[in-house]
């Protein structure tokens, strides 16, 4: 089987203790470089599944410069067998680094992608989907750990879901998965596999940003809680009612409805939503 | 009477007894390598004075009776086989001394065997028994052959003989049975000699040649690794060092190192005597084939991670041990080997190690926050190429980052200002001393954050450091200057003690509190700092100084040491909580220390105890500048 992982190499901004405004107040100490943590569970999930099956061959692909290959060769020592930089300049929106991304995993003929959920510095959480999306192939995530059944060619995992629930999810492969901490923890490996990783190649293919499609930015929609909000509880009330009350006023109202049933009846009802939202001529 | 065939079965038993000594591996490996480290001198002081043995009074006067009288029986054998002609007094005086001996010896045997008899299977080998069976009959058949000559051969000077006198009442005046009870008693001592590398009698050469070789060696030290020659710590016994095997070879399973360590009072697996004595055992079973090693067994499955994991580093097992055994360094060898080369590091640790490599302190909170303690306050930050200021404060990161021990920098800082010293920090350079991963086994990443130091220490021409922490105290002097680190290194309290003996600073507004104190483990059983924290309590006014029960090198640990403040403790009572407890009972205000970690694990102690106002806990630095103010 071969696994592709998504590593997204950060600088990491945790403070801002300078003194320039021209540098955003950022003094060279308050940033670190590091790999998205996001993206070292999926590494531990992709290697958990590698010690299942010896055949699998787990590669590594990086957008951008490598920022650091000490910090990449920590991510790579868990047990990855190649790395690939994708090498490419200048800001890229989600979109284009999906499509980029696709292209080299569609290289390396991915049947299980792994990415983590989202990224610590930018936190769009869109790349995973968007890989799916270009490459046809389904998404699943993001999961806190995940597991294959060779006999039936899927790959299940369990995802968080709103208060505590844990909701199982499968999907045939080749798939996408999204990758959220969690579940597991990603492992401090020995240190002649951390001297090992430092000697794994790394491919670099240099990738002319300039000739991917952009996305096209038409209205910005704040993502923001949107609590209900609630009057003064009647203090006659019994305490527990108050709770209850002032409870009842944080809770965001979702405007979405979940489908449930078997796949046909959740299918005729995406398509009975948008028919009659005009989507579908 | 010898006969011709006793001096080939005495060469015989040496034999076998050589040959028992030269299959063992640490023998072999400590005439190669270490017989040159021996102090000989200080075995002989040690032997001379028994102060380690005598620490507890009756094991150590039975073995000062069976180690004179053995000693002194010898003598007077190989002596008698010269034959001098000694005056009539001398002589008589040697025989009264004898048999003195010899009764001292019969007390301490008898002590001896009640105790391992008595004792849990668990806790001695049995077998250490059958030398001290074989040494009751030598001395028994020693006095009945006595007593059976001098109820043969009436003498005039009884005195000399008493225990003889006493015996010779009861026995047959039969040559025959003196004979018979000299062969005896020759065959003990034979049996002794031949069997000596195989029981528990070994000792007597191992745990000598031990004490040569470690009584130079300090407390708590930790042997670098080169980790470029592929040197992983210890996985199996051939990965041990000479040093180490012969300490395991010396151990006599005496239990003393079990008596004072936290882990195992508190309930826990772990028991020093045990580890020492599996490895003993792993040796014995690998040391076949002229000390060349046939099965390497695996020490993973004779020490579990539970038991090594355990540790807290307090070093109490290493000061305690009668003959120098320090297991704590081979307890940091075997977990090195499941950090890095096993990749076994607890779970619970891999966010310490993580932030160490990232931000480069225990907290992860980063260099770019490193100086906030200091908001507000002037504190000098020394830059490259510093010249005119002498003393470098070593913050760590506690002093940095913990808000309690952010305080104790604070009172540091007020009473260096008030003395007038010219100090400074080295404010966003400073990074971890790398104390907690080194003795998690991560030697890499200690060897990483130590280099930096050094090089930033270099950098700016430090002479003198001064660390609040005892941990960066033991490190910085130690291991940094094993590293090529030129400083010289004071802890802050001495510092401080230094300044009041000046007349730099005066404490003289009162502090009226009753304060016990507790003994850090890396200023006290590691570096023997046991009377500074007295004396700066002492110089407080107001402070009524109150001893724990347990203190100075009985000091029982807080369990934040050797990583403990990061490892979870899942088995046994916790080790705070008993020590907060200890001093919760002892009916004072307030608890005194050195240490930030000391001062956090007992704050949570106390906090856990169900006491309605449990004491304070806080760093004896800190009431010192609380009594410079009137604030």
């Amino acid at each position: 089987m071969r696994i592709v992982v998504c590593v997204k190499q950060i600088n990491h901004t945790y403070a801002r203790t300078g003194m320039d405004p021209s540098l955003d107040y950022i003094a060279p100490e308050d940033r670190v470089v590091r790999t998205n943590p996001y993206d070292e569970v999926a590494m531990e999930l992709a290697v958990r599944l590698k010690e299942k099956s010896a055949d699998s061959h787990i590669t590594a692909v990086t957008l951008g410069p490598v920022l650091s290959k000490e910090e990449l060769g920590r991510c790579l020592a868990m047990g990855a067998d190649e790395c690939i930089q994708l090498d490419c300049r200048g800001d890229l929106d989600p979109w284009e680094k999906s499509l980029i991304l696709s292209r080299a995993i569609s290289l390396v003929e991915g049947e299980l992608i792994f990415c983590g959920r989202e990224s610590l510095d930018t936190g769009n959480g869109q790349v995973g989907q968007f890989v799916a999306r270009h490459l046809r192939l389904p998404y699943i995530g993001p999961l806190l750990e995940c597991e294959v059944d060779p006999a039936r060619n899927t790959v299940r995992g369990l995802r968080k879901g709103a208060r505590g629930v844990r909701q199982s999810m499968e999907s045939s492969m080749p798939a996408v998965v999204g990758v959220d901490m969690g579940g597991v923890d990603g492992r401090l490996p020995p240190y002649e596999d951390r001297i090992r990783a430092q000697a794994i190649p790394i491919r670099r293919i240099k990738v002319n940003s300039e000739s991917t499609p952009k996305s096209e930015k038409k209205r910005v929609f704040s993502p923001r809680p949107r609590p209900r909000s609630v009057p003064t509880p009647d203090s006659t009330l019994p305490a527990s009612k108050r709770i209850e009350f002032l409870l009842s006023g944080s809770r965001i109202e979702k405007k979405g409805e979940t489908l449930r049933g078997d796949p046909d009846a959740a299918a005729e009802g995406i398509l009975a939503y948008l028919e009659k939202e005009g989507f579908l001529g | 009477m010898l006969t011709v065939f006793d001096p080939m079965l005495f060469a015989l038993a040496l034999l076998v007894m050589l040959k028992g000594f030269h299959r063992r591996r640490a023998w072999a490996e400590w005439a190669r390598k270490g017989s040159s480290r021996a102090d000989w001198r200080a075995l002989a002081g040690y032997l001379l004075n028994h102060r380690a043995i005598l620490r507890k009074k009756d094991r150590g006067l039975s073995h000062l009776a069976l180690f004179w009288g053995i000693v002194f029986m010898v003598v007077v054998v190989i002596a008698a086989q010269f034959k001098p002609t000694l005056p009539r007094g001398l002589s008589l005086v040697l025989s009264l001394l004898s048999d003195v001996l010899g009764v001292a010896m019969l007390a301490g045997l008898a002590f001896f065997l009640l105790r391992r008899h008595s004792e849990d299977p668990q806790k001695g080998p049995k077998r250490a028994l059958f030398p001290l069976w074989v040494l009751l009959v030598v001395v028994l058949t020693g006095f009945l052959a006595e007593g059976t000559r001098m109820s043969i051969v009436s003498q005039d000077s009884v005195w000399a003989s008493p225990a003889g006198l006493i015996f010779s009442l009861g026995l047959p005046e039969s040559p025959f049975f003196m004979q018979l009870m000299l062969r005896i008693h020759f065959f003990g001592v034979l049996l002794l000699i031949a069997l000596l590398p195989y029981t528990a009698f070994r000792h007597i050469a191992a745990a000598a040649t031990n004490v040569a070789y470690a009584s130079s060696r300090r407390k708590g030290a930790v042997r670098a690794l080169p980790l470029q020659e592929g040197d992983m710590g210890a996985g199996t016994v051939t990965d041990l060092t000479w040093g180490q095997c012969l300490d395991a070879e010396a151990c006599v399973s005496c239990g003393r190192c079990e008596e004072q360590c936290p882990a195992f009072i508190s309930g826990k697996s772990l028991s020093p005597r045990r580890v020492m004595q599996g490895i003993s055992a792993l040796l014995e079973a690998a040391g076949h084939n002229r000390g060349a090693v046939q099965t390497s067994p695996e020490l993973t499955e004779a020490v579990p991670d539970r038991d090594i994991w355990a540790c807290t580093g307090c070093l109490a097992c290493a000061v305690h041990c009668p003959v120098l055994v320090d297991p704590t360094n081979m307890i940091i060898d075997m977990r090195r080997y499941r950090t890095l080369k096993l990749g076994n590091l607890p779970g619970e640790t891999h966010p310490l190690v993580r932030d160490l490599r990232l931000y480069g302190d225990v907290n992860g909170r980063g260099a770019a926050h490193r100086m906030d303690w200091a908001f507000g306050q002037d504190v000098p930050v020394l830059s490259e190429g510093n010249k005119d200021r002498d003393i470098l404060l070593w913050v760590g990161c506690s002093g940095a980052f913990h808000p309690q021990y952010m305080e104790t920098a604070r009172s540091l800082v007020r009473i260096l200002t008030q003395a007038g010293a010219s100090f400074g920090v080295l404010g966003k350079k400073e990074l971890c001393c790398g104390d907690p991963v080194r003795r998690l086994g991560e030697e890499s990443l200690f060897l990483e954050l130590a280099e930096k130091n050094i090089k930033v220490l270099k950098e700016r021409r430090i002479k003198t450091v001064v660390p609040l922490c005892p941990h960066c105290y033991h490190t910085l002097l130690h291991d940094y200057k094993e590293m090529g680190a030129e400083i010289n290194v004071v802890h802050a309290v001495d510092l401080v003690l230094d300044l009041i003996d000046q007349k730099a600073i005066a404490l003289k507004y009162p502090v009226e509190k009753r304060v016990a104190l507790h003994d850090p483990c890396y200023l006290g059983r590691a570096n023997g700092l046991y009377e500074p924290i007295r004396r700066l309590a002492r110089a407080i006014p107001g402070v009524e100084l109150k001893e724990l029960p347990r203190n100075r090198e009985k000091a029982f640990c807080c369990g934040g040491g050797n990583g403990g403040m990061w490892l979870h403790e899942d088995t046994g009572e916790r080790l705070n909580r008993m020590r907060a407890k200890e001093a919760s009972d002892a009916g004072v205000d307030l608890v005194g220390t050195a240490c930030p970690y000391c001062l956090t694990m007992l704050q949570d102690g106390m906090g856990a105890l169900d006491v309605e106002a449990p004491p304070d806990v806080a760093d004896i630095i800190q009431l010192a500048a609380r009594s410079m103010s009137r604030d």
